[in-house]
């Protein structure tokens, strides 16, 4: 029964919106193709050439727009380290399913190659992706995109490595789809056996904030993600309980997690994927503890400016604060920098794309006996207006404490015959922590 | 299909690995004679008895051949194998041939009958790969074959298969369109019938099948009713993030009943949560669709309510890289024009906080929404805000933040002091860019309060010296002229204004022009000779159109003073921020198009993608769309401005028409995009005319020079005239130019082109040599790149005067060398697509044109009319020999040459089509 609306149009015109992967291409930061792929009709290489053309105008390459119109097709793009993977589209598309797409084969990519992808890594293992991207999309629909399907069907490359040593020449195909294909439990392969079973939890949390001027937290969030470690045999059911269930209500869950049981009791109830996943992750916003103050402070006079930074510890009792890194950007202009810490080292680094100087203070960890001071001075040529306030990025690593204070209250394994070793991590470090002056 | 390829990665691998140790002991192993031998091995294995040796030697084909090598030679053998009871081989021979399939079709339809009879296997696997197999040879032949597989496959027991023939459908629709539409194959009610099954794989696929036949048919083939709907709704919590996408959409394109829109939206929300992009965004379609039709005020806040923190949820960095935060913000931008209080408490407002290593696009887009969600309430904390990034050192960044503040000011009439305060100190840290961005702000502050902040003229009067860019430059003399009566010294400071007066671009000419009228009408005493002087420059030296109208139509309007304070001084329409908002019913479609290109450039879908959809990569031609949704929101907000500032804005774009400026009588006009030039390569006619390729709007980054050129023989010597006109402000005096390879291996040696000062014209003849790279991309244009203080401009020009190169005069003329030279010779073959004529005595006349010389013509069969021509004729000192065959009304091409065959017989095709 078609309706009158309040405000809106009577009738609206109904423009279809493909949800098609057509084609990919991945290049490395000169405009090389490493890997071309084309599932619906064949894109041709020039848009590879579009895509440099706009590249060029921009500074700095991370400022290219994702999504870029030219005449003959839309340009969208993901840029993660020295490589871009790039989708050329000629119809209306949902930006945000290429792109995620783009997301999964990079996820997909670190977890069998490593955190660290780069042209060389693609380059290293071009088959190996040609044949993930086989199965990842078919025909321009993404098709199996879970890892740990993934990985039942094509095998990383170490482990392949390993294989070879042992058993050179043993036939290591399987003979059946996996397991969990259709299954309503996707995630876990069946089969699973250790000599020793064991589950760990890391909680795991990471401030991200900027400090004004004036000591003031004017934004601050924390990232607070549940990390699970599972080595555990057969297909084992865990309930895990933690201690202010408040704070992680608007979790995004994990998929084993059954949602329901969730809401109504607050309890993480769930069947594990084998391996490291993480099974929720949360976000508390507004104001929390820190544990670690920094007060910077510059002051120009003529060309020159006087800087004065001195950090420490704001934990009431004594926790290890490590990996300790101040960075503070200065303008391009600067021509020469005389500062000195009581603690730890100092260096200038020109940033890649040119565009600032930037300071680096390095602190193994905080002393437990001084507050580390940076001081100096910093040149500009004459004549140069500075009135430039940076904002310094800090670094930070706390283990056995987090800001919220969550904790694991409970954890149960049921369905299984044996008792696994059980354990609990917490570590706190500064994600994106701005300290502005 | 999956359990074919599972086995083969540890073979790949293994493959792999071998390979690049190899490479790095430096021997290139594939171009080896090992190869061969290997290839021949292979063979031998592919014909034994034993399962497991022809399995092993399957394996090592398919990994060749995803490493690139090719190996049809052995399609025969691999396919003899396809018939085994051997499970695993069969995977691995289907798995060759479908990736073997993509390239020759033909082949691979030899076995069809086998894939027949697969697809009645006992083995679901089997039965799915041999219709995924079936679906991958595309070409009209397999249809008849595939067809009743399809069918069956549709109705198929096993989930598996269902679904895998739900995504086939959509690969025959690619082969043959009918028969998937036609009412009496049933293929639609089929996949239908899928969506109530149940099983969540099997819905989605069918869905997205559906989805894509539609818009592919432009027919709603989905056809949605509400126990559909209902189905959809049940399954969408089990699918998987991809599955969600299609159903979740399917649902957005229904027209739902109240009733049904709010249960939907219920069961619509979790999704909002999703970590998956996508899924969310899809969601918010849904929402913003269905939203509309609910009257219930709670239904319609707990919704809203709910929305909020999943969008604040897209902005975060640690779950989103930047790219999904950019396309989330475009279409934030629009859900907050429609529901302008959902995000501008302070909590939300912090979110929209930029940080120092954003991306620009993501820091500008954030900009753009506090601009939006800026209120009296948080203004304080928004300008505190924008103070700061306007401190940092990007100076693009700086420029958007200045504007920021200034269209805050305009926005909030009760917190405009406070913005301009903010801007005042700004302006008097003396930054350059800062100070040239805070007046042309100040100018529209001034339009919009005018007589209200007059006391702050002294501060900008203090930076003059340091303005050096024209509307910074025009701005400050509008607000000298409109402020003249209460500026003392005001005829001073215009006076050293019309000092340069010629030396200034059309912009600033106008503004002084104007400025100096309205202090003649305020201080008639003082600036009696300064009008007359300007005036005077304006209709007599200067030979800017615009300008000398205008100066006769002010001279002629003086004549009568009272009047003219009447028309100059009178008041000006009023300006808002407004202006950036989107109208109400182009952001209805918008809002129905959440997640989509249309949301993300702020253009109706009609106006982004020609006729809502195109299919293939060759349609589109929609150049004049292509401002990018910058531009698009200060074009807006010029069209709101008053008649006189309109007169200002528009006369100088009119006068920058490429064609009539550089004393061409219409020479072809060539947009500056690429494609464009491509779009009409090598066909136009050898023109006499320079073609424009660089025009002077070319947009922010490099606008002020047009360049139009001309290939031309100089003393027998290929060169390139330039015809450049300076319509920036500044001489031009350095230049760099260089050609990209290119087809024929041009290259521009030497580039040493006068000063252009602002204004003129310069004709330069650049020679040209034939010692640069070849390319074998780009045929018929040759791409350049031109450095000025401009900046770097790139553009094709296109190459289409044949004769240039050929040349006749070193033809070879004796028969018998061009016999002994096309023995020689490797042949290059080319059949001409679509000819204008395939007579012989066009054939010659057409290539005679291009500069060959005709050397025989014989008549092989005259029954068939199967005959053909010789011609001979030269590119650079190399010999190059032509024929072209003529067989039943087709013609082909033959050419040899050393290096140029390639370049020659696209000419020779070029020159016929």
């Amino acid at each position: 029964r078609p309706r009158q609306t309040g405000g809106g149009t009577p009738t609206r015109p109904r423009h279809p919106c493909a949800k098609m992967f057509p084609n990919l291409f991945i290049i490395n930061s000169t405009g090389e193709v490493l890997i071309e792929k084309h599932w619906e009709g064949k894109a041709p290489r020039k848009v590879v050439e579009t895509f440099m053309e706009q590249q060029v105008k921009k500074e700095r390459k991370i400022d290219v727009t994702p999504v870029i119109e030219t005449p003959k097709c839309f340009l969208v793009h993901s840029r993660r380290g020295d490589i871009v993977l790039l989708t050329a589209i000629n119809k209306e598309t949902a930006p945000l399913f290429v792109l995620e797409i783009h997301n999964k084969i990079m996820q997909v990519m670190y977890h069998y190659f490593g955190p660290s992808v780069s042209s060389r890594t693609v380059r290293d293992h071009f088959s190996l992706i040609y044949h993930l991207l086989d199965e990842m999309v078919d025909g321009g629909f993404p098709f199996t995109t879970d890892i740990n399907q993934l990985q039942a069907m094509i095998q990383p490359p170490t482990i392949v490595n390993k294989m070879m040593e042992t058993f050179a020449n043993s036939d290591s195909v399987k003979k059946a789809l996996p397991e969990g294909m259709l299954t309503k439990i996707p995630w876990r392969r069946t089969g699973v056996k250790y000599h020793s079973n064991e589950i760990c939890f890391d909680l795991l949390e990471e401030i991200n904030c900027i400090i004004e001027r004036n000591s003031n937290l004017s934004v601050c969030e924390i990232k607070g993600s549940i990390v699970c470690t599972c080595r555990l045999s057969g297909m084992p059911d865990i309930t895990l309980t933690v201690t202010h269930p408040s704070l992680i209500q608007d979790a995004v869950l994990h998929r084993c997690v059954r949602i329901n049981r969730f809401r109504r009791d607050r309890v993480i109830s769930f069947v594990p994927p084998d391996g490291r996943f993480t099974l929720l992750t949360y976000f508390l916003r507004g104001p929390a503890q820190l544990p670690i103050f920094v007060r910077p402070s510059i002051t120009y006079t003529d060309g020159s400016g006087n800087v004065s930074i001195s950090i420490g510890s704001k934990m009431r009792e004594y926790k290890a604060i490590e990996d300790i890194k101040v960075v503070i950007p200065f303008p391009k202009e600067m021509l020469s920098s005389n500062l000195t810490a009581n603690s730890g080292s100092v260096s200038t680094v020109e940033t890649a794309t040119g565009h600032h100087r930037e300071v680096h203070w390095n602190l193994p960890r905080i002393p437990q006996n001084k507050s580390p001071t940076l001081e100096g001075s910093v040149l500009f040529p004459p004549g140069f207006k500075a009135d430039y306030r940076p904002t310094l990025v800090v670094h930070f690593n706390v283990k056995m404490w987090n800001t919220s204070g969550l904790q694991v209250d409970g954890l149960n394994v049921t369905d299984v015959k044996y008792k696994p070793f059980r354990g609990v991590r917490t570590a706190t470090r500064a994600g994106r922590f701005h300290v502005r002056c | 299909p999956r359990s074919s390829t599972m086995e083969i990665p540890a073979v790949l691998a293994q493959d792999e690995a071998s390979m690049t140790s190899r490479r790095k002991k430096g021997g290139e192993y594939f171009k080896t004679s090992n190869q061969r031998g290997e290839i021949n091995e292979l063979k031998k294995n592919l014909k034994e008895q034993k399962t497991e040796v022809r399995k092993d030697a399957v394996k090592k084909v398919i990994a060749f051949m995803t490493c690139g090598t090719d190996v049809s030679p052995l399609f025969n053998d691999v396919v003899q194998s396809i018939g085994t009871s051997d499970l695993e081989l069969k995977k691995l021979v289907y798995l060759y041939i479908i990736n073997y399939a993509r390239k020759q079709p033909d082949a691979a339809l030899k076995v069809v009958s086998q894939f027949r009879k697969d697809a009645q296997n006992s083995d679901p696997l089997i039965r799915a790969l041999a219709i995924r197999t079936m679906g991958c040879i595309r070409i009209p032949k397999i249809t008849q074959h595939l067809v009743p597989a399809l069918k069956q496959a549709l109705k198929d027991k096993d989930d598996y298969v269902k679904k895998t023939a739900a995504i086939c459908t959509v690969k025959l629709y690619d082969i043959n369109k009918e028969v998937v539409v036609d009412s009496k194959e049933d293929f639609i009610t089929r996949l239908r019938a899928l969506i109530s099954e149940g099983n969540p794989m099997v819905v989605f696929n069918a869905v997205a099948a559906l989805t894509e036949i539609g818009m592919k048919s432009g027919k709603d083939v989905f056809a949605m009713d509400s126990n559909m709907l209902r189905a959809l709704a049940a399954t969408l919590s089990e699918c998987n993030e991809w599955g969600q996408v299609y159903l979740l959409d399917a649902l957005a394109a229904y027209e739902p009943s109240e009733k049904e829109a709010t249960s939907i939206m219920q069961r619509v929300t979790p999704q909002l949560k999703h970590k998956n992009a996508a899924v969310a965004m899809s969601a918010i379609k849904v929402i913003m669709k269905y939203l509309p039709l609910v009257e219930s005020k709670t239904t319609r806040k707990v919704t809203l309510d709910a929305m909020r923190p999943p969008l604040i949820t897209l902005l975060n960095h640690s779950i989103h890289p930047p790219e999904i935060q950019y396309v989330a913000l475009r279409n934030m931008n629009l859900i907050i024009q429609r529901f302008p209080d959902m995000l501008t408490g302070f909590q939300y407002l912090k979110e929209f906080f930029c940080e120092y290593n954003d991306p620009i696009y993501v820091k500008i887009e954030k900009l753009e929404i506090m601009v939006r969600l800026a209120a009296n309430s948080n203004i304080d904390l928004i300008l505190t805000e924008f103070k700061s990034y306007a401190k940092e050192a990007d100076t693009e960044f700086v420029r958007k933040a200045v504007r920021a503040i200034g269209r805050c000011a305009i926005k909030l009439p009760e917190k405009a002091q406070k913005c301009v305060q903010v801007l005042l100190e700004l302006i008097k840290t003396g930054v350059n860019y800062v100070v040239q961005e805070g007046i042309i702000v100040i100018k529209d502050i001034f339009r919009k309060y005018p007589n209200k902040y007059e006391q702050i003229i002294g501060v900008l009067c203090d930076n003059l010296d340091s303005l050096d860019e024209p509307e910074a430059k025009a701005s400050m003399v509008w607000i000298i002229g409109e402020y003249s009566a209460r500026i003392s010294n005001s005829e001073e400071l215009l006076k050293n204004f019309a000092e340069t007066f010629e030396n200034e671009g059309p912009q600033v000419q106008l503004a002084i022009l104007t400025a100096v009228v309205k202090l003649f009408l305020y201080k008639p005493n003082k600036a009696g000779d300064l009008v007359k002087e300007v005036l005077s420059t304006c209709t007599k030296k200067v030979d800017n159109p615009d300008l000398r109208d205008r100066g006769f139509v002010y001279w002629r309007l003086l004549m009568n003073p009272a009047t003219a304070k009447q028309i100059v001084l009178g008041k000006k329409p009023e300006i808002s921020d407004q202006t950036f908002q989107i109208e109400s019913k182009t952001l209805d479609v918008l809002l129905a198009n959440v997640n989509t290109l249309s949301s993300i450039f702020h253009k109706p879908p009609a106006q982004l993608v020609k006729g809502g959809r195109t299919t293939n990569f060759k349609t589109k031609d929609q150049a004049d769309d292509e401002d990018s949704s910058d531009d698009s929101d200060e074009s807006s907000s010029e069209d709101e401005e008053s008649e006189e500032e309109e007169a200002e804005e528009e006369k100088p774009k009119a006068a920058a028409a490429p064609t009539n400026l550089l004393g061409l009588d219409d020479g072809p006009t060539i947009e500056e995009s690429p494609a464009a030039v491509e779009s009409k390569p090598t066909t136009a006619s050898p023109s006499n005319k320079p073609v424009v390729v660089l025009s002077a709007t070319r947009g922010q980054n490099f606008a002020g020079l047009e360049v139009a050129t001309k290939f031309a023989k100089r003393n027998g010597d290929l060169c390139l005239n330039l015809y450049m006109k300076n319509k920036s402000q500044q001489p031009l005096t350095k230049f760099l130019f260089k050609f990209n390879a290119n087809f024929l291996g041009l290259n521009c040696a030497e580039f040493k082109p006068p000063t252009i000062s602002p204004g003129s014209t310069v004709q330069y003849s650049a020679p040209l040599t034939y010692e640069g790279k070849i390319s074998d991309q780009n045929f018929g244009q040759i791409q350049a790149a031109l450095k000025t203080q401009l900046g770097v401009a790139f553009f094709y020009i296109p190459f289409s005067d044949w004769s240039l190169i050929f040349d006749k005069d070193e033809a070879i003329e004796d028969p018998k060398e061009f016999l002994s030279k096309w023995e020689d010779l490797e042949d290059h073959k080319l059949p001409i697509s679509s000819p204008k004529g395939t007579d012989p005595s066009f054939v010659q006349k057409s290539l005679e044109g291009v500069g060959m010389r005709k050397m025989a013509y014989r008549q092989l069969d005259a029954s068939t009319g199967h005959a053909c021509m010789f011609l001979s004729s030269n590119i650079l000192d190399e010999d190059v020999l032509v024929e072209v065959e003529f067989k039943s009304g087709n013609l082909i091409a033959h050419c040899r040459a050393d290096k140029h065959a390639e370049v020659a017989i696209k000419i020779v095709d070029s020159a016929l089509s």
